[in-house]
């Protein structure tokens, strides 16, 4: 019975999303807000820049899907996270966000003093998560 | 280390003693168990569940360790029926909580379901590559398992041998764990396959075991502390040792009607034969000796038995 489950477990897609994130990113949309938290993101004239902003772009460019910029408020952008409105979220958020509970947290990017800093997807969609953390630690390296 | 079991026939000794290696044994591991799924759990709510149960399970074992500490201990003045409630207590004790957070993971559970929360489950970086969390829960829950039913096994002969309630429960606990281990991973695979409300029915589940265990370890403490009857050591049936005392006590040609009234203390039975002696018994005092010992020899779980003679029997009271 246990060889079964790995069976399983090793054809398609595993672990899938429950809200095919993942699927609809494949299909060419990435979904990112984004916060004005400097030096981790910048929002000027241009749009978003900074490490985390171009980190966004590179995976982005890897999955072949472009991005929708969406720029609001921490509080907001997390909300949207929570309700699939939006497929990942940056800001120099770290581990110890009061908004764990919204959503799941990558791997984290970068640490410094302490903090360990990620970025964020929409809780249970753990097919993306797997390709973003993948993603960080190869860049990592 | 052993303190000297002066209850326990001497053939029994190192049956006691390879209980007791066990159950240190049992603490150890749950000890690297608890460690293991602490750092694999992550989100999930049956993993959670399953290490509150894995923390839970420490209780019997220490309890029966503590408990054995304090049987050696001769009644004195102060406490002239002796230490052996011990046991009792310990399983009160457990019993309590078991029940307590039995409820209370049923309950946060439930509401893990209700409220949809979508588990996140991530990766574990090993060897500079990112694996599903989901395999390491598997191999944190088979660990949590696999040792627990090897261990089981081999304390149920003993609690058999040496009649004792606290191990006999333990031992099956630990056997069941497989229950727990398999239902957690069904619910981490349906997480797997996109079904996030999976791992929250597993832990529903789960809940619901630790629950009922906490609830029939609860009632059989309780009816311990009312005194209740000696029963066979699944807890089904009146033992049949009781019905052996009957009958040798009414092999004396003297002994007119027998009934008995025994309760548990501890691993030991206390009880009172009641006698109704045939009327023209000639120094009917002086045969209460012999009775007395043949009795005692029946079993060496007969700690302390009073006779006494009767006109009738108390109403309701014995059998």
């Amino acid at each position: 019975m246990v060889l079964l489950f790995f069976m399983t477990t090793a054809c398609s897609q595993f672990p899938r999303d429950p809200e095919q994130t993942m699927a609809r990113v494949n299909r060419g949309i990435l979904r990112v807000g984004a916060t004005h938290h400097p030096p981790f993101v910048v929002i000027d004239n241009h749009g978003p820049s900074g490490p985390e902003a171009e980190l966004v772009s590179e995976f982005a460019a890897e999955q072949h899907a472009q991005i929708r910029w969406t720029i609001s408020s921490e509080a907001d952008l997390f909300e949207k996270l929570k309700q699939y409105e939006l497929d990942l979220v940056v800001g120099g958020i770290t581990t110890r966000s009061p908004y764990k509970s919204h959503a799941g947290f990558t791997q984290p990017y970068a640490r410094h003093q302490d903090k360990k800093y990620v970025l964020a997807v929409p809780p249970g969609e753990n097919a993306l998560l797997l390709a973003l953390d993948r993603f960080i630690i190869s860049h990592s390296q | 280390m052993v303190s000297p079991q002066f209850e326990l026939p001497r053939h029994l000794l190192p049956e006691f003693e390879k209980a007791r290696r066990l159950e240190w044994i049992t603490i150890g591991y749950m000890l690297t168990v608890i460690v293991v799924m602490y750092l694999a759990m992550g989100s999930s709510q049956s993993m959670k569940v399953a290490l509150m149960e894995d923390v839970l399970s420490l209780i019997p074992s220490i309890s029966f360790l503590v408990a054995s500490r304090y049987l050696h201990k001769k009644a004195d003045k102060k406490f002239p029926y002796g230490y052996h409630s011990a046991f009792t207590i310990a399983f009160l004790c457990g019993s309590v909580a078991l029940f307590a957070i039995g409820l209370f993971v049923v309950f946060d559970s439930a509401m893990t379901l209700v409220q949809q929360e979508h588990p996140a489950i991530g990766s574990v970086v090993v060897g500079g590559k990112a694996y599903w969390l989901g395999y390491a829960m598997y191999g944190a829950l088979l660990y949590s398992a696999v040792p627990a039913m090897i261990i089981g096994r081999k304390k149920l002969p003993l609690a058999e041998k040496l009649h004792n309630k606290v191990l006999f429960t333990d031992a099956e606990t630990q056997k069941a764990d497989w229950m727990t281990a398999l239902a957690a991973m069904v619910g981490i695979t349906g997480i797997g396959f996109g079904w996030w409300w999976a791992d929250a029915v597993a832990a529903l589940f789960i809940s619901v075991n630790i629950l009922h265990d906490g609830y029939k370890n609860l009632r059989n403490a309780i009816a311990d502390l009312m005194s209740r009857r000696p029963q066979t050591t699944d807890q089904k049936e009146e033992d049949p040792l009781l019905q052996e005392i009957r009958n040798t006590a009414s092999s004396f040609s003297w002994v007119k009607q027998v009934a008995v009234r025994f309760r548990e203390n501890g691993q030991i039975y206390f009880g009172e034969i009641f006698i109704i002696p045939h009327s023209d018994t000639p120094e009917v005092n002086s045969r209460l000796p012999e009775l007395h010992d043949r009795i005692m020899e029946l079993h060496w779980k007969i700690h302390d038995v009073t006779i006494a003679l009767v006109k009738e029997f108390p109403e309701d009271k014995a059998a």
